[in-house]
């Protein structure tokens, strides 16, 4: 097994469109859910979203443009901040040998949305002849393919919410074990449709607007948490060998030491104890590390009712006593939640809390709930609590439960 | 599609290309009342100048690039584009593609194309237009696909 390395970040997210405003705005707890400014907005029972500041006209040639979904944009331009970042060349050795691993939830859904809206709300047969190149899922990997010419496995991954994830733990898996010489891997999710607003609407997930602060309105671990908020953008990592980055001297943010996965199998949304549990101890075991090495956590955290002390009590159920002195956040609260893309962006979020030595704030937590009675970093951001090592933790509808665990580069 | 086409451009095309050029000749024939252009009553500029009008807004091409004999592949323009040309210009002439273009190659190809649609518009004694409610299903199938939705092999699924 070799060490991976994190050599390089490319975010276009809500809270900014580079690690440093990323982490700046999660450090000070600003948060980027709003009220959704969309035509349709009223026929929203709680408008609310975190949108990315995005114009596709500043990235790509108007051919390009309209020939990529939403979805696909963020993807390109977060793979190429993070090959910048990166500041990686490859030989062409290294190019047969690296790889694209992409989660996404849903896809060119708002491609698909705009059809549906002329097929049976204009009832027009005028449908785009780009539809089906926008709409499919794995469109984002391969247009990233293309652009840097990375002839390895492009691989998508759609396990709901941890679609990012589960992407960033195969790609650790290929490259942890002499597969790869290099891969991209991350998420991207561009969901802000009418048609999938109202379909997470129906199922009764998404939070309420809070009068007071529409942009309080996700509360993660809060007894008064209503659910979640949607979210888009795109997070990317590039994962490299760990000796392959020193050689070069490239700039190393953090290492993905392993992952690990299991299946609730019960119910096709209710999440379990066990299955979230045994994800935890997949990724300690896939790590090589004993759970007294777990330093901080970045929860899932939705704040859905079912999720929120679901998780408390596994993280309980892993780590026993020591739970309640391990700071736990959850960004949701002002990331909103990014779908397939989310596990990425809270993997990155995880690695620059290691990075600058922070524990990141569980905004909007005012109201202690006895379930969720653990240390979740409330409110305020707590300088040199993030420790060496982290786990970040996504579940999802389905059932599909990934775990990454990271750790510092310093140590 | 016709081989014609795909001989015309066959350096640019492979399986993935000329599905894409099916998809965008065989679809998109019904009516595009709401589109914003496409009244094709413009008769004050040439077809080429509309033509090329399209071609520097849509693919940001140089209009002195636009020449009669310059080929769409040497402009750029590979089998997806060309499909979403023949969509845009459709659009933009108010033509109905009722065939598979044949030997469109070069630029004066397209605009002796779009020339004969619209003089075939012209002599025709029928609307080119469908009516807007043709596009609705006259068995109301729209709305027997709604309700067989519900269910898979008689078994109601889950609300």
């Amino acid at each position: 097994m070799r060490r991976v390395a994190v050599t390089g970040i490319g975010v276009v997210c809500p809270l900014g469109h580079s690690a440093s405003e990323v982490f700046d705005a999660a450090r000070a707890g600003r948060s980027a859910i709003q009220r959704l400014a969309h035509p349709a907005a009223h026929r929203l029972t709680a408008p609310l979203a975190a949108s990315v500041q995005f114009d596709a006209a500043e990235h790509f040639e108007p051919q390009q443009q309209r020939l990529l979904d939403r979805v696909s944009h963020f993807a390109v331009v977060a793979a190429e901040r993070a090959f910048a970042d990166a500041a990686c060349e490859l030989t062409p050795f290294e190019r047969a040998r690296a790889g694209v691993f992409l989660g996404t939830g849903m896809g060119g859904s708002l491609s698909l949305d705009d059809a549906y809206q002329t097929l049976y709300g204009e009832q027009s047969n005028r449908v785009k002849p780009m539809l089906i190149l926008q709409g499919m899922y794995n469109a984002p990997a391969a247009w990233i393919g293309i652009k840097h010419a990375l002839l390895g496995p492009n691989l998508t991954y759609s396990t709901a919410c941890s679609s990012a994830s589960v992407a960033l733990g195969e790609a650790w898996l290929r490259v942890a074990h002499g597969m790869l010489e290099v891969a991209i891997a991350g998420g991207s999710e561009a969901p802000l449709s009418l048609g999938s607003l109202k379909a997470w609407e129906a199922m009764h997930t998404l939070a309420s607007v809070d009068s007071d602060d529409p942009s309080t309105s996700c509360k993660p671990f809060s007894k008064n948490r209503s659910g979640m908020v949607l979210g888009e953008g795109a997070a990317l990592v590039v994962l490299e060998p760990w000796e392959r980055a020193l050689a070069r001297g490239a700039t190393i943010h953090g290492e993905l030491l392993g992952y690990g996965l299991s299946t609730d199998t019960g119910h096709i949304t209710r999440p379990s104890v066990d299955g979230q549990a045994a994800a935890i101890v997949a990724a300690l075991t896939s790590a090589g590390i004993r759970a007294e090495e777990v330093d901080s956590i970045n929860a899932h955290g939705t704040a859905t009712q079912a999720n929120d002390s679901v998780e408390t009590a596994a993280i309980k159920r892993v780590f026993g006593a020591r739970a309640s002195r391990i700071p736990i956040s959850a960004t949701k609260a002002i990331h909103g939640h990014l779908l397939g893309a989310t596990g990425a962006l809270e993997f990155v979020l995880s690695l620059l809390a290691l990075k600058n030595a922070v524990a990141l704030p569980t905004m909007h937590l005012q109201m202690p709930d006895p379930e969720c009675d653990l240390d979740y970093v409330p409110n305020t951001a707590r300088a040199g609590a993030a420790g060496r090592t982290m786990l970040s933790n996504s579940f999802a509808f389905g059932g599909t439960n990934a775990v990454l665990a990271l750790r510092a580069a310093a140590f | 599609m016709s081989n014609a086409v795909s001989s015309s451009i066959n350096n640019h095309l492979d399986m993935g290309l000329n599905m894409g050029l099916d998809s965008g000749l065989d679809m998109g024939l019904g009516n595009d009342l709401d589109m914003g252009h496409g009244s094709g009553m413009n008769t004050g500029t040439s077809t080429a100048d509309r033509l090329r009008a399209i071609l520097v807004k849509d693919y940001k091409l140089n209009p002195e690039q636009l020449t009669p004999e310059a080929r769409l592949v040497d402009l750029g323009l590979d089998s997806l584009c060309i499909a979403e040309l023949m969509f845009n210009i459709e659009d933009e002439f108010g033509v109905e593609m009722t065939s598979d273009p044949t030997q469109i190659a070069t630029f004066a190809d397209v605009v002796q194309f779009i020339d004969e649609l619209l003089a075939a518009r012209s002599s025709s004694c029928l609307p080119s237009y469908r009516s807007a409610s043709s596009a609705v299903p006259e068995d109301n199938s729209y709305a027997s696909a709604q309700s067989s939705v519900s269910t898979v092999n008689g078994v109601p699924l889950a609300t």
